[in-house]
């Protein structure tokens, strides 16, 4: 039986950058028990190990680009000051 | 001429009976009555277009009103994704199958509505107002490109593009009585549709007729210097659908049908399997295992890749920008912009990609996965196309499902993601007043096929002339 | 107690692209703010990566040159983790399948040639630049650099001292330039190297706690961090204290390194495949591409060179680590055969001006083709020796010309016509007759003015064999 701890939850949204609010907290905690429970269905699942690489379509064909450069449109943002992306620091 | 096919509308044009422009203001004009919250933003500013587009008549796509999903980007429209992080977002560039449909005539009249991001299944995550089924609008029309399936229901344009990356184009569609194609994963470029998952996500044309379907698949499925995952569906080019299936075998999943709580559905499954043998096709049932291990394959990998894939969204260069003060900037300005679901599968795909679950729900995952498509493409070898419910019934009503039983609607559509494979839905009755859909699943590569198996029970049916009454 | 030091280098060496690793933008350094940032390097919804194929035959070329492991398959892999010079959150690396792997770099030490192993190269993609200081309290951003192709090369912990460790990053240096795979100058950027250094008793088996230097952008500064990080563990483990395994800096004013902030776990990289990328297997046209493409080795070279040309011991030593004068010396001897020429204007008057401008071959202004073009013309007499180097110090200071036509510009061309020196000759004689009797008289000395004198009335630029030549006749002649 898996279930999802209280610290673990919180070191996943630190992973993710996601806060949790505290009244949140416990929904997203049952809801993520919940379906790791249900992905335990995939444990038992026999998969024989095998060497070909799994591809969505065996049809697709390799594309490699050429090395030329090209002058591509640029972004206008309000984020920009003086051509640079400017934000609050992140590492004070 | 909301009803008709675009061939017909051609038709029309050619002969004058009305103009483009006036066909196109026509329709803006539906949409700006339309109560069902499908379109969430209407692009007025088209005279241009229409311009443009009247010099070359015979363009492929002329005439074609179109609506496109609000994850796939049109230029100098919003790109919202339903999500609070682009709601101020306009996209400075076109979507490639935005490009190709355009420059063969059609014409974009606006966005609709989606569950953020792609990810649910009603269309009731959005920063919009929910999306309501036309046909009775207490119930969703499904989702997540639910605003694209009710538009079409409600006659609003003559397709509408969504994405389906577990079922969200063939739900709806079943949900709403219309037609919608999942293409073969790699026959229509990804550049420009916001991804969800990128090894799952596949845009696709939604429309009343499967002859629709087909014009406008026809046009967006080449190739795209810009995705470098793309197949070339070599005989796409075949632009008439060919009726004729004599011939053509049909696996049905009877265990599937069988398993479907409300007895009346089964009997329009039955008769649909009938019609398909009145056209000469040969029937057989087959069984599809591994069901109960497909959907939480496509949870664990669809999470993993969506939350790496809106890993992106921070802020920082573009996007909602929190007004806190002393902050962590990246957590607050994806913790108050993203939605209970999506912040709920970003977890659960950190959670898997992480180090401390070793890797091993993400690892079996991978490996189930591939024996889910050795088994679909096991049947399609003694098969044409294997016939099946996209749906476990007909709608239902918003915020009545638990996290995982809303999962759990997906469980005869996930397994196609999983495996690259096309299908189409096609509507095949009524419920208590709801429609009723089914899907046909092909081989790789073998969409053209499906479109004319739904072409050919669309000239024997009526189920998709049928229009619910609104406005 | 005696410590003994282990160092692995790592490199990140910015690949001779003109676009960049998985977009179209142009990877020219030092260009305007964002004015290579694409929608593609900013991450926008929507935006797909697409394969740079030179990139791949780059690092396939530095793969064969060190006789390493060429992966047969192809993919990526994604490495996230949140930073502003970051636009999608992760980083399309290679994790799994490193396109090198498992090869010998050959290093050229006092004590002879050391094999060193290269356990991994992979392909990757740059961030962009953040600056703190340029808006109060801001952070300011330029993606011009992020999505550049970068080549992550890893050693294994093969350097026992410090001077190995250095000559292994020069010489690793030259080795991606010699190749063409890499342009830039460390002060650019386009060659940074990250140190891992760990100290550990004598005869110990086990490795002491390895501590990684980040970023260090110049040979001095590498030297400078290493000699100080393995005094400090020496320290510490005299008196009893633990190294801890971490990251540091190098503070470049105050010369020593520093420990970054720590963070109580281990960054969790969560490495996925790359799923907008094909999973393929390398594709074989391009490892021929890249086999075509490889220099000959410098060996290979200077016994091309030696089967024509004479090299003594220390030439060759010099050769062999000063790879851009061992092509300059190939194409001088496309020019000229002449050996005592080439030797002396390419080992004693070429090198001594690299000395004098304190230049090095790869920056200097006059290339080989141009030596061998100006000793060419010494050779064919059309130059004087003495005026050949006043050319030559003119192309070093000016604008690139061509030797023949500083010659014009300076009007430096040797007179070697019979007719016009004759002539010469016989107006100097006529004009002094006295020193002329004299001469013919028996003073020999004279021979002498009179050769000041024709070379006098040519400003130098007569060639004085033929001078000589025709003046030893004329002079005899009692008719002028």
């Amino acid at each position: 039986m898996v279930a999802m701890e209280k610290k673990s939850v919180f070191k996943i949204a630190e992973l993710a950058k996601i806060e949790i609010d505290s009244r949140e907290e416990k929904k997203f905690e049952d809801d993520l028990s919940d379906i790791l429970v249900w992905c335990e269905k995939l444990m038992s699942i026999e998969t024989p190990e095998r060497n070909t690489n799994f591809t969505p379509n065996p049809y697709i064909e390799p594309n490699l680009r050429k090395d030329e450069s090209v002058k591509n449109p640029s972004l206008e943002s309000s984020y920009k000051k003086n051509g640079y992306f400017i934000t609050d620091k992140v590492i004070k | 001429m909301i009803d008709k096919s675009i061939l017909e509308i051609q038709k029309d044009l050619a002969d004058k009976k009305y103009s483009y422009l006036e066909l196109v203001n026509q329709q803006l004009a539906l949409i700006r009555q339309s109560s069902t919250n499908s379109v969430i933003h209407i692009e007025d500013n088209i005279i241009e277009k229409v311009k443009e587009a009247e010099k070359n008549v015979n363009s492929e796509a002329f005439g074609m009103t179109i609506l496109h999903k609000d994850n796939i980007a049109v230029k100098d429209q919003p790109l919202t994704c339903s999500s609070k992080m682009l709601q101020n977002f306009i996209s400075p560039y076109n979507a490639t199958l935005v490009q190709k449909l355009e420059d063969e005539g059609a014409i974009c009249l606006g966005k609709t509505n989606l569950d953020e991001f792609g990810m649910g299944s009603s269309t009731s995550f959005t920063i919009h107002n929910r999306a309501k089924n036309p046909w009775d609008k207490t119930k969703t029309p499904g989702g997540s490109s639910g605003g694209s399936a009710a538009a079409i229901a409600e006659g609003l344009a003559s397709v509408a593009t969504g994405t389906d990356t577990g079922g969200s184009i063939r739900q709806p569609a079943s949900f709403c009585g219309i037609s919608g194609l999942k293409p073969t994963y790699g026959t229509v470029s990804r550049y420009g549709v916001v991804a969800y998952a990128s090894s799952l996500d596949q845009a696709g044309p939604m429309a009343k007729h499967v002859s629709d379907v087909a014009l406008a698949y026809n046009i967006i499925a080449t190739k795209d210097s810009n995705d470098s995952k793309m197949a070339h569906a070599k005989d796409i080019t075949q632009k008439i659908l060919q009726d004729d299936i004599k011939g053509k075998t049909i696996g049905v999943a009877i265990e599937w049908i069988e398993s479907l709580q409300n007895p009346h559905l089964k009997n329009y499954y039955k008769e649909a399997i009938k019609t398909y043998k009145e056209l000469g096709a040969y029937v057989k049932n087959i069984q599809i295992t591994n069901l109960e291990a497909a959907l939480p394959c496509y949870y664990v990998i669809s999470a993993a890749e969506a939350a790496s894939n809106l890993a992106r969204f921070d802020g920082m260069r573009y996007g909602y920008r929190s007004s806190k003060e002393n902050k962590d900037i990246y957590k607050a300005n994806r913790s108050e912009s993203f939605g209970n679901e999506v912040k709920r599968r970003i977890l659960l795909g950190n959670f898997v990609l992480s180090s401390g679950s070793e890797n091993k729900y993400y690892q079996k995952a991978r490996k189930v996965r591939a024996l889910i498509q050795e088994n679909y493409l096991s049947i399609l070898k003694n098969v044409d196309a294997i016939l099946a419910p996209a749906t476990t019934g007909t709608a239902f009503e918003p915020g009545t499902q638990s996290v995982i039983e809303a999962y759990e609607n997906d469980k005869f559509t996930v397994g196609v993601n999983l495996s690259g494979l096309p299908s189409l839905a096609l509507p095949i009755g009524f419920d208590d007043g709801m429609p009723i859909g089914m899907q046909l699943i092909g081989k790789h590569m073998s969409d053209n096929l499906l479109l004319n198996l739904g072409h050919a029970f669309q000239k024997r049916t009526t189920w998709h002339k049928v229009s619910p009454v609104t406005l | 107690m005696k410590y003994i030091p282990t160092i692995g280098l790592e490199a990140h060496v910015q690949l001779n692209l003109a676009s960049k690793m998985f977009s179209s933008s142009s990877s020219l350094a030092n260009q305007p703010v964002n004015e290579n940032a694409s929608f593609v390097d900013l991450a926008l919804p929507g935006m797909l990566p697409l394969i740079n194929e030179e990139a791949i035959i780059q690092a396939i070329m530095f793969g064969k040159w060190i006789n390493a492991n060429i992966n047969e398959m192809l993919t990526f892999d994604r490495k996230h983790y949140f930073y502003p010079d970051l636009p999608k959150g992760y980083q399309i690396t290679q994790d799994v399948n490193p396109i090198v792997f498992d090869g010998k770099f050959q290093l050229s030490t006092k004590e002879g040639i050391k094999e060193t192993s290269i356990v991994r190269a992979h392909l990757e993609e740059d961030a962009g630049k953040s600056t703190h200081d340029l808006f109060e309290d801001k952070t300011a951003i330029d993606f011009n650099r992020a999505g550049c192709a970068l080549l992550e090369i890893v050693t294994g912990p093969d350097f026992t001292n410090v001077e190995d460790a250095i000559e292994f990053g020069k010489q690793l240096f030259q080795t991606v330039h010699y190749l063409g795979i890499c342009a830039g100058s460390m002060k650019d950027g386009a060659f940074r190297m990250d140190l891992n250094v760990s100290i550990a008793p004598e005869n110990s088996d086990k490795l002491g706690s390895r501590v990684e230097i980040k970023n260090l952008n110049s040979f001095k500064n590498m030297q400078l961090a290493l000699k100080y990080e393995i005094e400090r563990q020496q320290k510490a483990l005299g008196n009893n204290e633990d190294i801890v395994q971490e990251t540091r800096l190098f503070d470049t004013k105050e010369l020593v390194t520093k420990s970054m902030r720590k963070k109580e776990d281990a960054a969790d990289y969560k490495y996925m495949n790359e799923p907008d990328l094909l999973d393929q297997k390398l594709p074989i046209h391009l490892l021929d591409l890249a086999v075509k493409r490889l220099p000959l080795s410098p060996k290979e070279k200077i016994d091309n060179i030696s089967s024509s040309f004479t090299l003594d011991e220390r030439q060759v030593n010099l050769l062999m680590q000063d790879l851009p004068l061992l092509d300059l010396l190939a194409n001088v001897i496309k020019k000229s055969k002449d050996k005592k020429l080439v030797n002396h204007w390419v080992f004693t008057e070429y090198l001594a001006r690299i000395n004098k401008f304190n230049s090095s071959v790869a920056t200097a202004p006059v290339n080989g083709n141009h030596l061998g073009e100006l000793i060419n013309l010494i050779e064919t007499d059309k130059l004087s020796a003495p005026s050949a180097k006043e050319v030559l110090d003119y192309m070093w200071s000016n604008e690139f010309k061509r030797p023949t036509d500083v010659v014009k510009l300076l009007d430096l061309s040797q007179v070697t016509d019979s007719k016009i020196i004759e002539g010469e000759i016989i107006q100097v004689i006529k004009d002094n007759k006295d020193k002329h009797t004299q001469y013919l008289n028996g003073m020999n000395k004279l021979y002498g003015f009179f050769v000041g004198q024709v070379m006098a009335k040519f400003k130098g630029k007569a060639n004085p064999v033929v001078v000589n030549k025709l003046l030893k006749d004329v002079i005899e002649r009692k008719d002028l």
